[in-house]
């Protein structure tokens, strides 16, 4: 005999049809949100330029080029096209993978780009890595002796280390760590292929740099939600039941506690995606930021629009994964 | 053979903590060092040798589509893959062969015949000769290029008289022409390699010169190889050049010094000069005439009117600015330069305060009070130059000065192009008062931004560039000097010096143009 197929209750399935269909309906959602943040990002960069002094082609004909000679070359190039009429025409392109051709060195921006990608990708995964390294342990101690001497010497740590700019954090780690000692080297960059321990050692000091910035943030938010965990009744609880505080603190507390710090973090790898202009340019790696840069005073329209684009793209994806890791973190989530 | 000295782990801790713990407060002093400098030997053939620039070539190498070379971002590039045609010395003007024997003038100066050294070809294997520079001449004068060269070349016509021989013929008599093509036409490209794909050309340039590119990784390096059918004058003795760019100058220095890299070349503040020799490193330099120059707009009000720019360079001290905009920076010798045989040493306009403030109030009087904006980039020495114009001027009556610090693109529309200025600044390095001077005074210059306009002047330029005689030539500069001395439609602020940062090994530093190195004499001591 043929054990009966297993069924599903009238009253369950009846349950996760909505279910499933809220789900669909708020990933649609948040795919009519990703496409929105887009156009408006990418319009409002191309808007942003055009109210800029200079033009795309006066700066390719350089200081002493005629009126004449410069209107030519922006009805040749189309940019003497009404904004609108343009951005179209920019939008058409890109949804067939076309992002347009650098006006500087007229190389294609999506070969330009994906150049650069790696360079800052992993500087920001390094120095994300290295933050939540430091700040991480650092927030258990803390909070596991509120109070003590290790809370207040890491808290004024923080403090201090929050008050030093990126850019003086590069140069004093630069003369100690490659001028002084000659450990690291200065600046450049070596890519991955030509050998791991050649491409750690040119990274490391960057994205320490950018981690000593991030760290004492991370520190601070998840310290005070430790704290705040750790005074909860469910926290006292398993404490009164004899279960270690070690344990306490990392599967009791620390999950709870990680919401903010989550955010933040997401955040801060958009962000450092699209602004270590700074840390780049000190260490003179050839990443996105160094790219911006240089395409931003050269009114090089279709590079600007490139990597807003590409910014818009990760910042919107990387909200929805963290999204998506809420619901992994808490059930009350997953069950909303 | 070489040793190492071992450290133990806790040593070099201690080491790096003593490090961190001392740089804070070194570069807040500005601490100085010792500066004494290794004796190199002589070069040997061989070896890699890396330059560090300040920019990327972003628009390509394509000699037809550049203007304004910097040292720090293309020129050097240039001349180790072009190679030159002539080269004009950086200090003194003087114009020496290169791939070109000879470019002598006719006896009215109205035509030049250009002879070209033998066996020279391009990397690509086009031979280098009349035809081929004639096509390079031919493709910038085109409309079609839009060269920003081609104002250099108008009227001019070329015709191929043999294999390496052209002839050059002028629309008006110049003696100077030979630092025309020195400074700005001395880069050839291969004509094969253009007419295949001129777009792609700046990408992919290929020249006779001493090295040919391997590899480019935008923004981050690009490396040369010594090119084994090079024909000029000297033979290379790298095995390869390889240029990184790196924004900050002082990180220039500090890869220098960490032996990173064997040169580099810094930028437009001097100060680095010190910040090298506190580090061991060698300085190759190029005192040169100009420099730093302020730009006043005598088109409009209020420095339209003579009294106004007067006021403005007798307020300012310039060796007080010097001191404060660039440490270690002198303010400039009169228009031509220390070693210069034209005009006379000493300041263009006297510092003379009470006189400006004199002026200032006549001009008050008058209804026509002095207030104006500088406009200028947001490189450290012209933002510092800004805040020092505003800062010293404000202590007088009478005038009010507004900063407008804005980036290159703006800075090419509002003042070069549209004129919408009251002053500005740009560096103007004057070697030789020709080309440079003759475009940025001539009332038809092609940088003459300040729209001054004197046939007086006019007449003393044209009287320079259209005489060999050195007698004449000084008369007629001397002219030139006392007609800016009292009209002041430019100021050159600051001594003009290019320069070269350098490891002791790296010899052979010749400085051409505006501050970049002749290649095919650069070499590594031996050690």
């Amino acid at each position: 005999m043929t054990p009966a197929a297993p069924t599903v209750p009238a009253t369950t399935a009846a349950a996760e049809r909505p279910t499933r269909r809220r789900r669909h309906g708020r990933l649609l959602a948040r795919l009519a949100h990703l496409v929105g943040v887009l156009v408006l990002v990418t319009l409002a960069a191309t808007a942003l330029v055009d109210l800029l002094p200079g033009s795309p082609a006066a700066t390719i004909l350089g200081p002493t080029a005629t009126a004449e000679a410069i209107a030519e070359l922006e009805a040749e190039t189309g940019y003497d096209r009404p904004l609108p009429e343009r951005y179209a025409t920019w939008l058409g392109n890109a949804l067939t993978g076309d992002l347009g051709s650098s006006v500087q060195s007229n190389r294609p921006v999506l070969e330009q780009i994906l150049d650069r990608v790696p360079v800052t990708l992993e500087l920001t995964v390094l120095a994300l890595v290295m933050a939540l390294a430091a700040a991480v342990p650092a927030a258990l101690l803390a909070a596991h002796r509120e109070g003590g001497p290790a809370d207040r010497a890491a808290t004024g740590l923080a403090s201090g280390l929050l008050s030093v700019p990126v850019f003086v954090a590069g140069v004093l780690l630069i003369y100690a760590f490659a001028v002084v000692t000659g450990w690291f080297p200065v600046s450049g960059w070596s890519p991955l292929s030509d050998g791991l321990v050649d491409n750690l050692a040119f990274a490391f000091l960057p994205a320490l740099a950018l981690a000593i910035g991030e760290a004492p943030g991370f520190y601070r938010l998840l310290r005070g939600d430790l704290v705040h965990t750790l005074h909860q009744d469910f926290v006292r609880t398993a404490e009164v039941r004899g279960l270690p505080r070690r344990y306490v603190l990392l599967r009791h507390a620390l999950r709870p506690s990680s919401f903010s710090l989550l955010t933040v973090a997401a955040m801060t790898f958009g962000r450092l995606l699209a602004g270590s202009v700074v840390v780049e340019s000190l260490f003179a790696l050839p990443g996105l930021g160094a790219l911006a840069l240089q395409a931003i005073p050269a009114r090089d329209l279709p590079l600007i629009q490139g990597i807003v684009a590409l910014v818009a793209v990760v910042y919107v994806v990387v909200n929805m994964v963290v999204d998506a890791a809420y619901a992994v973190l808490d059930p009350r989530v997953r069950a909303a | 053979m070489t040793s190492a000295v071992r450290r133990s782990p806790a040593r070099r801790i201690a080491v790096a903590a003593l490090a961190v713990g001392t740089a804070a407060v070194l570069v807040a002093c500005g601490s100085r060092g010792p500066a004494a400098v290794e004796e190199a030997g002589p070069p040997q053939r061989g070896g890699d040798a890396t330059i560090v620039l300040g920019v990327e070539a972003v628009r390509g190498l394509d000699p037809a589509m550049l203007f304004n070379l910097t040292p720090s971002g293309d020129a050097n590039r240039m001349s180790a893959i072009y190679g030159t045609l002539l080269w004009a010395d950086a200090a003194t003007g003087a114009v020496s062969p290169g791939l070109a024997e000879s470019l002598t003038p006719s006896a009215d100066g109205a035509q030049w015949t250009l002879v070209l050294r033998p066996a020279l070809t391009f990397s690509d294997g086009t031979p280098l000769d009349a035809e081929a520079v004639r096509f390079n001449y031919a493709r910038i004068a085109d409309p079609a290029t839009r060269s920003p060269l081609a104002p250099l070349l108008a009227g001019v016509t070329t015709t191929v008289r043999d294999a390496r021989t052209l002839q050059i013929d002028l629309a008006t008599p110049n003696f100077s022409f030979d630092r025309v093509l020195a400074t700005n036409l001395t880069f050839i490209g291969s004509p094969t390699a253009i007419a295949a794909d001129p777009a792609g050309f700046a990408n992919e340039p290929v020249g006779a010169g001493p090295f040919v590119l391997r590899e480019w990784v935008r923004d981050d390096h690009m490396t040369l190889e010594r090119n084994p059918t090079y024909a000029g004058p000297d033979e290379p003795l790298l095995d390869t050049v390889t240029f990184t760019v790196i924004a900050d100058p002082t990180q220039r220095i500090n890869t220098v010094a960490s032996g990173q890299a064997q040169a580099a070349v810094p930028g437009s503040d001097l100060s680095f000069r010190d910040a090298a020799a506190q580090r061991r490193l060698a300085v190759t330099e190029a005192p040169a005439g100009g420099g730093p120059t302020f730009l006043f707009n005598t088109a409009r009000a209020p420095f339209d009117d003579v009294r106004a720019r007067r006021a403005v360079a007798m307020a300012l001290d310039l060796a007080d600015l010097d001191s404060v905009i660039d440490p270690g920076s002198a303010a400039p010798e009169g228009l031509f330069g220390p070693g210069s045989p034209f005009g006379s040493p000493g300041p263009l306009v006297e510092h003379d305060a009470a006189g400006a403030q004199q002026l200032l109030s006549q001009l008050a009087a008058e209804g026509k009070p002095v207030e104006f904006t500088v406009t200028l980039t947001p490189s450290g020495l012209f933002k510092r130059t800004a805040e020092y114009v505003q800062s010293r001027l404000s202590t007088f009556r009478d005038i009010a000065v507004t900063i407008d610090i804005v980036d290159n693109a703006t800075i090419d529309q509002r003042v070069f192009r549209d004129r919408d200025y009251d002053m500005s600044a740009q560096i103007v390095p004057v070697p030789d008062p020709e080309p440079n001077l003759y475009k940025l005074l001539h009332s038809t210059g092609q940088t003459n931004y300040t729209g001054f306009a004197d046939p007086a002047l006019d007449a003393a330029l044209d009287a320079a560039r259209s005489t060999q005689d050195t007698a004449a030539r000084e008369a007629a500069y001397a002219t030139v000097q006392r007609i800016v001395a009292d009209q002041v439609p430019i100021l050159p602020f600051r001594e003009q010096v290019a320069y070269t940062v350098h490891r002791p090994e790296l010899t052979g530093l010749v400085l051409h143009g505006d501050g970049a190195l002749l290649y095919d004499r650069l070499g590594l001591a031996a050690s």
